[in-house]
């Protein structure tokens, strides 16, 4: 009984205090100012509290509002923000506009989320619709050229691969790159596999389930995620459902072509005999016993035949394309399927696709199977909960990679154009055959060395599989607590498992001496983070509008890795561990990191004129010593909005003008994982006694990196919305950098790592957005980006400036300190080099080299034109990148070679022959002996750089819908059909495969050129 | 309605219940699994166990004990060169080009703090077996004198031809006899004298051997491998009665042989047994850690058509395939030792006693050392003591072990006997340990490169700079206590 009273006395409770505080109920219709049509989804909210409703498929809506003071704000995507005082109306009926530059677009700043307007930080986004059908694999290709400050770079073409991405500039010597939220949650980026040439866990995310991207840049941004913040965030919110009578069905289908962008550029058949005899005739002499030798082996192997006089005709020489069977017509196939529906109380929004590439290189394929599931519910008027589950499935498949020489891309460059590539064309040719497989003639060990590969045979036979799962499931509670005061709570978790098999068949080169070789690697990855925040909004005496969140996050991480390799096989098909005689080397290994922090944001805005945002974080990370574990962040931004100053009052065609500064620090804890730890490890052993050996010094004083950013910016937006203009002008210095100090290696170390260097990076972003042309049946846009960078190492260990030939005070980091190549000698067809003075050399030394660089780009960005015209739509995206110089690796091989392997075909054409020549190809000369030349032309010098600059027509798309009075027929609400293409065209003077690569191009799998057919369907 | 209240509840306690579990200050606390705390690492007897087998592993590796030690002197010298058609391995060898050498600075330092590692800590194990302290005792102190020896006759002029050299003053190395204290550890040492690190090398010597047990097993440092250890360094040394001592002591001992090997099968067996039939000391693997090809003696000097086994890129000079014909027309097996094929079109000899003999490619134990260096040490001993019939007799002793029990030594003096068992020991250890450069440049003699060829490389006079190894600049430009070698 007593308890019955009780009972009866909360719950009497409880309904007074809702009550008490939702006195008026406000409802009405959200249509379309386009085309009165109701908009169903529009969020409603009551401005200044976390109080808020949407629209159903009517557009209708009712809300409880406190008071007649109360501003209701009318969000949707692609719409103007609408704000209307209640007052005395109980029916509000609202036309959105359109909003054709976004200036009320929501953007997602990390734990929370603000209006683009009312930004103090710097943040770039990307929109959903610009990358819509891409023919890419993975977001990071998708974003690539559309958002200020992010520059990305493609590390090869192999589907599925990983690429580079970079905001602001790489200001660490450690780790460059951003952190990726996807709703909420950090996920892992990178690859997990040990074998894949290059592998992305990120590229199993299918990035058409994404909503939004917003790239954080400046710490007044960035300093939320405190320790993990230094070199940028990247917050990416995923589509969710809307209410709506009949669910909303997709349909796309996709299919495409690709093709290498460009084969590397080699001789011919007779190209390389010729070169091979000159060679050998201008180092020996013509008629030397050795060159006799040489001209008898290319005889015997039919290299050509020998005219009257006794010479070589190089006339009768074969020509074997290796690089046209390396390459191949590549496909791409895509279908998806989504549904989007639910009713006021609970949304969802599902998906389901399937991507199928095969790769433009033989044996190389990429396929993925993703499935999202995103669900929200409200349970009551102030709890509500939502959901997202995705799980993607990818598979990478390819051959031997990379720098082998049985990889399709290097042999297929590499192997003498003379050499036969079927047995069939051996014995048309005459020669003897004894060593083939299945039709695959290989040339002699006898006359190639130890390098008996043949490409074919081993894209055949040997195989390398990299299947990675992805699965993030994200839970999270919200409950209003007042109308001003809101928690929440998340729950995440990104796990990720990497099963990789790498196959040498005996019956291939590479597995043949130990009669086939497996190596089996299973990686791991699982995160688990928990987020909680509260958030506290309100607004006093009109003008003062406060928004803050405080929070507290813990993040952790195991890794976990098994490997063996076993060999000597029964048989090439029981090709798994069990069938291995010989175990002969296992692995296996765990990993753990840790991460709290505890947090907090302030947002105060005076009279919609002054904002200040205050941010603070406090981490600690278990990868730094007891001594520096905890780490503080602090930052703090301004803005002016001279916009809403009454001296504007007079300027209509300007919507909004605001000017920002921001300064503050984030972190990075890119040292090792166990880094600040002495360590002796295991793994080792003499004759069956397990050992131990040091691994790492100990270093308590050991801690974060961090980086300081000051930003002044500018957004104006106006002429009715239709120009929209950001610009950044920042600096950063990033400091405390983590660097191995040297130790002499009589200490038996070689290395101590220590936080001693300073990088400054500084630069220009400009992001301009306007509609040029709007008319009844047409409209043009125009997306424009650009951005300048530069960066500078300000210091090094302390009293050097000279860390290493690539890292020097002054210079940008990863610049290379380099022999100076200056041509040939055109009296005799050497190479020269400069000294320290620029004079000739033949012999540079060491301190005759001089820094070139940058490695990165100075300038970058891109430039999207849209034309929509009655049913038809066109949009032409053009991305250029310039200033970096690039380390043409393969040039070690493909330049000068001492080898039997083909080389560039620069090298031949151009070659010095007679005095006078002036040329920068040296004579040909086998061994690479110049009289008086220490340094071969196949030495590393600076004309393995190159200057890159490139413009690119990354992306044409052409699409028409058909109109919806034949559609609506067959029960569908629109079709588009579309064809786009991609890498279409490349202006560049670069003279290896791809402008784009960073790094090398040690047979890297190119960048294809594709063309895609599709069909979206809608109903 | 209060259900949905408890729902709230719930939720709210849940969130708070994971954010205090992961509060806890253990939260932070992540230690790696493959690994154990320097400060804990050897403070049992078990670890200090370990240390040494990781340290034995080390010892063995391809860049140090197998290839580098195997090859790299017997292609400076005049034993072996580089094929023409090649994979760009030790191409600078041949023909002694600066920086071309053993570089085994980095990795044997690193091993020397090893063994000082376990030298320091192993006092202060408690209760610990006294003859298991002993026995690892002795391990430490015979490896480091090994390296000691081995970073002295690379990087410092020979013990008995300090002068005349180029310029400067003749230093030895670096004596660390300490671990490496860590961060805080700022300044250096400089090179000490050559007479301090031979006085080292001897002292570790006699603490092993005071240490060590007669155990008959090869694979480590046994009291006969110190012995024969003191042998060698005091050949270099010039001592020429401690070092014929020594080497008697070594032959004397009832854990070293020495076989009848007159044919190609028993004379196989020093080499393809384990351990091999002469081993004092042998280095040797499991399947688990067996060499590769790019850092075994196999791997850069065999060379198979049928299966592809071996880079074949080190091949026996014309002299030394002239040399083991004739000592091979007398009867010595080593003139089957090697094997010719036909290589990118040119004829090249490859040596057979390292050739995947444990049954996987590149597979082979290393013969450190092996009996008959003894009889050579002792040998040569007797004969720079003047004692012309005993040092006849040791090689004598040899010859008839190998099949050439009919050749006689016609000889008239000690310089004579010498040359004879100069290429007597070229014969015996081609392709093994180095010994033909280390011996030419302990006596202070040219390296002649055999048969004259464009490129073979020139003579190198005995006091030329590179017989001294250059000592790499990431010592020297984070040392700066420490003076490079005359010349570079």
């Amino acid at each position: 009984m007593r308890k019955k009273l009780l009972i009866s006395f909360l719950l009497l409770l409880a309904v007074s205090f809702t009550t008490a505080i939702a006195q008026i109920t406000v409802t009405g219709t959200v249509i379309s100012a386009d085309d009165e049509e109701p908009i169903p989804g529009v969020s409603i909210s009551i401005r200044g509290t976390t109080t808020g409703t949407v629209t159903d498929v009517e557009g209708n809506y009712s809300i409880e509002v406190p008071d007649e003071e109360a501003i209701l704000e009318f969000s949707f995507v692609g719409k103007q923000r609408e704000e209307i005082v209640v007052g005395e109306q109980r029916t509000i009926d609202v036309e959105l506009e359109s909003d054709v530059v976004g200036l009320d677009e929501v953007v997602v700043t990390g734990y929370g989320v603000q209006r683009r307007r009312d930004l103090t930080g710097s943040v770039s986004s990307v929109r959903s619709e610009s990358i819509e059908g891409m023919p890419v694999e993975s977001i990071q290709r998708a974003i690539q050229g559309r958002a200020a400050g992010v520059q990305v770079t493609a590390g090869s073409g192999v589907p599925g691969g990983d690429v580079s991405v970079i905001v602001r500039g790489m200001g660490s010597f450690s780790a460059n790159r951003p952190i990726w939220i996807v709703d909420g949650v950090e996920v892992q980026t990178g690859g997990l596999g040990m074998r894949s040439e290059s592998e992305s866990i990120l590229a199993s995310l299918d990035f058409e389930d994404i909503e939004s991207i917003d790239v954080l840049k400046d710490a007044a941004a960035t300093a939320i995620y405190g320790a993990r913040g230094a070199n940028g965030v990247i917050v990416i919110s995923t589509r969710r459902g809307e209410a709506a009578d009949d669910t909303d069905f997709t349909f796309d289908i996709r299919r495409g072509y690709t093709e290498p962008i460009r084969t590397m550029p080699v001789m011919s058949g007779p190209q390389w005999a010729q070169w091979d005899y000159e060679r050998y005739a201008n180092r020996y002499g013509a008629d030397h016993s050795t060159t006799q030798s040489r001209i008898q082996t290319g005889v015997d192997r039919g290299w050509y035949e020998l005219g009257a006089d006794g010479v070589p005709d190089f006339t009768t020489s074969p020509n074997y394309d290796w690089q046209d069977e390396a390459y191949r017509q590549g496909n791409v196939m895509e279908a998806r399927l989504t549904a989007r529906g639910g009713d006021e109380r609970t949304r969802f929004y599902t998906s389901l696709s399937h991507n199928m590439t095969e790769g433009h290189v033989i044996a190389y394929d990429f396929s993925r199977s993703s499935f999202r599931l995103n669900l929200d519910h409200d349970a009551t008027d102030r709890l509500s909960f939502d959901m997202q589950v995705s799980a993607n499935l990818s598979d990478q498949n390819s051959t031997r990679l990379g720098g082998a020489w049985s990889s399709p891309v290097r042999g297929g460059g590499g192997i003498p154009p003379v050499e036969p590539i079927f047995t069939h064309q051996a014995e048309e040719a005459g020669l003897p055959v004894g060593q083939e497989f299945d039709g695959f003639y290989n040339a002699p060990r006898s006359v190639f060395g130890a390098y008996r590969a043949h490409i074919l045979n081993s894209a055949k036979y040997d195989h390398l599989i990299s299947r990675n799962l992805k699965t993030i499931l994200n839970l999270s509670a919200t409950y209003d607590i007042t109308d001003n005061l809101m928690y929440r709570s998340t729950f995440g978790v990104d796990y990720n498992a990497n099963d990789e098999e790498q196959w040498y068949d005996p019956r291939a080169s590479d597995g043949h001496v130990a009669n086939g070789v497996l190596r089996d690697y299973e990686t791991s990855a699982y995160a688990i983070q928990t987020t909680q925040t509260l958030n506290y909004q309100n607004i006093f005496a009109d003008v003062h509008e406060i928004n803050t969140v405080v929070g507290y996050e813990t993040w952790e991480r195991i890794w976990r890795r098994t490997a063996v390799r076993g060999e000597n096989f029964p048989n090439p098909h029981m090709n798994v561990i069990n069938a291995a005689a010989d175990a002969v080397w296992w692995s296996g290994n765990e990993t753990e990191r840790a991460t709290v922090g505890a947090f907090g944001r302030a947002n105060y805005s005076y009279d919609d004129r002054y904002m200040l945002t205050l941010t603070a974080r406090y981490d600690g990370s278990s990868r730094f010593g007891s001594e520096n574990r905890w780490g503080f962040f602090p930052a703090a931004a301004i803005g002016w909005r001279l916009s809403s100053e009454p001296f504007m009052a007079g300027v209509d065609q300007l919507d909004n003008l605001v000017v920002r500064l921001s300064y503050g620090t984030a972190g990075s804890d890119a040292a090792g994982t166990y880094a600040a730890l002495g360590l002796w490890s295991g793994g080792t052993q003499y004759r069956g006694t397990a050992g131990i050996y040091p691994t790492q010094l100990p270093n308590a004083y050991l801690t974060w990196e961090e980086s300081r950013t000051l930003n002044l910016a500018l957004s104006a937006a106006g002429f009715g919305g239709r120009v929209n203009l950001d610009i950044d002008l920042f600096n950063r210095w990033t400091e405390e950098l983590l660097l191995a100090r040297p130790l002499p290696r009589s200490t038996g170390w070689s290395s101590i790592t220590e936080n001693v260097g300073r990088n400054f990076n500084h630069g220009f972003e400009m992001a301009l957005n306007t509609v040029n042309i709007e008319r009844e049946n047409f409209r043009w846009s125009t997306e424009f980006n650009l951005n300048f960078i530069e960066g500078e190492i300000l210091e090094l260990l302390p009293g050097e400036d000279f860390f290493s030939d690539r890292r020097k005070v002054g210079q940008a980091i990863n610049d290379r300190n380099i022999p100076m190549y200056a041509g040939v000698n055109p009296a005799d067809g050497r190479p020269m080099y400069y000294d320290r003075d620029w004079n000739i050399t033949y012999n540079p030394v060491y301190e005759d080299r001089h820094w070139m660089g940058p490695e990165q780009p100075t300038r970058f960005g891109g430039i999207t034109n849209t034309f929509n015209f009655g049913n038809f739509s066109t949009s032409i995206f053009f991305q250029y990148s310039g200033g970096s110089y690039r380390y043409f690796s393969d040039a070690r091989f493909w330049f000068h070679g001492t080898g039997d392997r083909n080389q560039l075909a620069t090298v031949f054409e151009d070659r010095w022959q007679e005095a006078g020549d002036m040329t920068d190809a040296p004579r040909v000369v086998y061994g690479n002996v110049f009289a008086g030349n220490v340094q071969s032309p196949n030495s590393y010098a600076s004309h393995m750089f190159e200057r890159v600059d490139y413009l690119r027509l990354k992306d044409l798309s052409v699409s028409y819908e058909i109109p919806a009075g034949i559609t609506q027929r067959y029960g569908i609400d629109n079709m588009r059909i579309f064809a786009r293409g991609s890498n279409l065209v490349t202006w560049t003077d670069y003279s290896g495969t791809d402008p784009e690569f960073t790094g090398s191009d040690f047979g890297t799998y190119p960048q294809g050129r594709t063309l895609t057919f599709g069909i979206s369907t809608n109903f | 309605m209060f259900k949905k209240y408890r729902s709230i509840l719930a939720i709210l306690f849940a969130g708070l219940l994971i954010g205090v579990t992961s509060c806890g200050e253990g939260f932070l606390e992540r230690y790696p699994r493959e690994s154990i705390a320097s400060e804990e690492a050897l403070t049992t007897i078990e670890g200090v166990e370990g240390a040494l087998a990781g340290l034995y592993n080390r010892f063995q590796a391809g860049e140090y004990n197998h290839r580098e030690m195997n090859l790299a002197g017997e292609l400076l010298s005049d034993q072996m060169d580089i094929a023409q058609t090649n994979a760009g391995r030790m191409t600078n060898h041949p023909t002694n080009e600066e920086g071309a050498g053993f570089g085994i600075w980095t990795r044997v330092y690193n091993d020397i703090n090893r063994a000082n590692s376990i030298l320091y800590y192993i006092d202060d194990i408690e209760d610990a077996d006294e003859t298991l302290v002993n026995e690892f005792k002795g391990q430490a102190h015979a490896l480091r004198a090994w390296m000691y020896f081995d970073l002295l006759r690379i990087y410092a002029r020979p013990y008995m031809h300090q002068e005349p050299f180029v310029q400067g003053e003749p230093l030895g190395v670096i004596y660390k006899t300490k671990p490496f204290a860590g961060i805080d550890e700022t300044t250096f040492e400089a090179r000490g004298t050559i007479e301090e690190g031979y006085q080292l090398v001897l002292d570790d010597l006699y603490a092993a051997l005071g240490y060590l047990s007669d155990d008959e097993y090869p694979y480590q440092f046994t009291e006969a491998a110190v012995l024969g250890t003191l042998a060698r360094v005091y050949l270099y040394m010039g001592n020429w009665s401690e070092a014929a001592n020594y080497a008697e002591a070594a032959i004397d001992h009832p854990s070293t042989e020495l076989i009848h090997a007159d044919n190609f099968d028993d004379y196989m067996t020093l080499f393809a047994d384990a351990p091999g039939a002469e081993s004092i000391l042998e280095l040797g693997y499991t399947e688990a850690d067996r060499p590769g090809m790019n850092t075994s003696v196999a791997g850069m000097a065999i060379y198979c058509e049928e299966t592809g086994e071996g880079y074949g890129d080190v091949i026996l000079r014309q002299d030394l395939i002239q040399l083991l014909d004739s000592y091979g027309a007398e009867g010595h097996p080593a003139g089957d030792m090697y094997y010719e094929a036909v290589k990118g079109g040119q004829l090249c000899a490859f040596q057979k006693k390292y050739h995947s003999h444990r049954g996987y490619a590149y597979w082979d134990d290393i013969k450190m050392m092996r009996t008959s260096e003894m009889y050579f040490i002792a040998a040569e001993a007797h004969a720079e003591m003047g004692d012309l019939n005993q040092a006849e007799e040791f090689l004598m002793t040899l010859r008839e072990h190998r099949g050439m029990e009919h050749v006689d030594i016609n000889v008239d003096s000690a310089e004579e006997f010498i040359d004879v068992l100069f290429t007597d020991k070229r014969v015996e250890y081609f392709s093994e340990m180095s010994h033909r450069w280390f011996d030419l440049r302990r006596r202070g003699m040219d390296i002649t490169k055999g048969v004259p060829d464009e490129d073979a490389g020139t003579p190198v006079d005995f006091d030329d700079y590179r017989v001294v190894e250059r000592i790499p600049t990431a010592e020297i430009s984070a040392n700066e206590n420490c003076v490079q070698n005359p010349g570079y």
